[in-house]
């Protein structure tokens, strides 16, 4: 077992150093969106998978951090080393503001209220046009520099990309094996017997939401400067939606499975173009399947599948 | 009864119409077990809900040696040394065995967000410390082999010990036990009493809930009857268990007393 993980490791590093190399320009561009997207991704996950909150409006998160980074940096000229950390503070700035209050309810109100926000969010984006550029959104953001040069090359975009998103699994995996972690997940499981237990039940939530909207700015803030355009367009319902079901098909709790649901959901309207006027049809008729025969996901069907391997040879 | 540990006055609670604790007093012994009986219905349950600050109650108040946690919410109630368990064992589902343990460990953890992220020197020592006090409890137990396993694959039995290591690392002042016996086979309760006196021979103030009188007459130092709503005997076993309401409520009146009524 450890070393079918190790070699497996091994594996997955050589196959994400060697693939800019290996694919077309147009499936480059596609997969640096997969892996900023996953950084989101993961955030969901944690709040989602793990402190079970229905969080429907995680793309108006990623648009907070896309417009508080292209805003700062084009208004207040700041570098993005500056910009995005300001972004991902501002986008868990909103966050704390809708979760304090909505959580200290039980039941669907967070779920509405994201829905709400998320909507809101589009509104004005579209509409005040002195800051956001309207529905014609922001474009020229400037690019990111890394040790004083600009990256120009969407290889160059990749492995910054690849680069942060490791650094969240990473985060991630030891906030997994920490109370933290451990008290998140508790508090999905059952509330009740948490906070008799010493978690403190609305906190933990409050802070998964909160984490998980940072991570939503850190997506953001990576898109908008690697795009160099944002649009209200770009953070709609249906992006939320998306980057749910990416969480769901990777597996709600694993954050491995998190970066393969992105880019699996990222590449799946490339794979399914043939299909035309049909894509919304078959891909819900897809994302039903994997409901259906991988409740868990992708990483929970791995999971069992190397643990019935395990079982065989014993 | 100067010297009780928890204290508890008053205590009511009401449900619309339904006045399910009645200005219940109740005082725990330090070092000593109480257990609180009555039948069905009586309001056993939810006076632990109210003591665990689970529910909150319309009146009355809740003195744990000289802390007044009334109205409290449960993390507190719990961090403050009333811990509880549940009668139908609420474990963590995603969790290991160990890691519910370590749950449980919470409040007792002092290092932070950032300290435990970064794998801090004090996160990795606090941590180690208390992945070693739950593993003793769970090996106290007899589950230490299972530390690993998913709870859901234990049999039931095993699944209320984790329960019972879960309260237990919060180094509880008073442990509460809601029905442990319950769903329990004979050895396993014999187990269970042996733990359970184990424990209170530790110093350990523990209030007990239970329906099995054999259990009871074996463990209490004192027993506490509910009957709708509303404590009608509270003593030695030995007194109680003759008191002339106790066992009307447990086997019914008498045929003459009717006329009384």
């Amino acid at each position: 077992m450890k070393l079918n993980q190790g070699t497996a490791m091994v594996a997955l590093l050589a196959g994400f150093a060697a693939a800019p190399f290996l694919i077309s320009d147009y499936n480059l561009r596609i997969l640096v969106l997969a892996l900023q997207s996953a950084i989101a991704v993961i955030g969901l996950s944690l709040a989602f998978g793990w402190a079970g909150l229905i969080q429907l409006g995680q793309a108006a998160f990623i648009g907070v951090g896309a417009y508080g980074s292209a805003i700062a940096s084009m208004r207040l000229g700041l570098d993005f080393w500056l910009a995005m950390p300001l972004a991902m503070a501002l986008s868990g700035l909103v966050a704390l503001l809708i979760a304090v209050p909505m959580l200290r309810l039980r039941g669907h109100y967070l779920a509405l209220a994201t829905v709400g926000f998320n909507v809101t969010l589009e509104i004005i984006a579209k509409n005040w046009q002195g800051l956001t550029g309207g529905t014609d959104g922001i474009s020229g953001i400037p690019g990111i520099r890394l040790f004083g040069r600009e990256i120009e090359t969407d290889t160059g975009y990749y492995f910054l990309s690849l680069g942060i998103l490791a650094a969240v699994v990473v985060f991630a995996m030891l906030l997994r094996h920490s109370r933290f972690g451990r008290a998140t997940i508790a508090v999905r499981d059952d509330e009740i017997a948490s906070g008799t237990s010493g978690v403190p039940v609305v906190r933990t939530k409050v802070v998964a939401f909160v984490i998980s909207s940072a991570l939503a700015g850190l997506s953001g803030a990576l898109y908008a400067h690697y795009a160099h355009f944002i649009a209200p367009a770009d953070f709609d319902l249906w992006r939320s939606i998306s980057i749910l079901v990416m969480v769901i098909v990777g597996g709600e709790m694993s954050i491995m499975g998190a970066v393969f649901g992105a880019i699996l959901l990222s590449f799946a309207p490339e794979w399914l173009r043939f299909v035309g006027d049909a894509y919304l049809a078959v891909f819900g008729v897809a994302v039903l399947l994997v409901l259906i025969f991988m409740p868990d996901g992708i990483a929970g069907r791995l999971q069992a599948w190397t643990r019935t391997k395990e079982s065989r040879r014993v | 009864m100067s010297d009780a540990i928890l204290s508890v006055r008053g205590l009511s609670r009401r449900f619309g119409g339904l006045q399910a604790v009645n200005a219940v007093d109740l005082d725990i012994p330090r070092g000593k077990l109480l257990a609180l009986i009555g039948p069905n219905g009586a309001g056993k349950s939810t006076t632990v809900n109210l003591l665990a600050g689970v529910l909150m109650p319309t009146a009355g108040h809740v003195v744990l040696d000289g802390l007044d946690l009334t109205g409290q919410p449960a993390h507190r109630v719990a961090d403050a040394g009333l811990v509880r368990t549940f009668q139908n064992g609420r474990l963590f589902k995603r969790l290991s065995v160990l890691e519910n343990v370590l749950v449980g460990a919470h409040a007792r953890h002092t290092t932070g967000f950032a300290s435990a992220v970064l794998r801090l020197p004090g996160f990795r020592a606090e941590e180690k410390a208390m992945r070693e006090s739950a593993l003793a409890l769970l090996d106290g137990l007899g589950l230490a082999a299972d530390a690993g396993r998913a709870v859901g694959e234990l049999p039931y039995g095993k699944q209320r010990k984790i329960e019972i290591a879960r309260a237990l690392i919060l180094q509880p002042r008073v442990l509460m036990l809601d029905e442990p016996a319950a769903g329990l086979n004979s050895g396993e309760v014999e187990e269970l009493i042996a733990y359970v006196s184990a424990l209170r021979s530790q110093g350990l103030s523990i209030l007990l809930i239970e329906h099995n009188m054999g259990l009871v007459m074996r463990l209490a130092d004192r027993i506490a009857v509910l009957n709708f709503g509303q404590l009608i005997a509270d003593g030695e076993p030995a007194v109680v268990r003759n008191t002339e309401a106790v066992i009307e409520a447990y086997l019914g009146r008498k045929k003459g007393s009717h006329a009384a009524h």
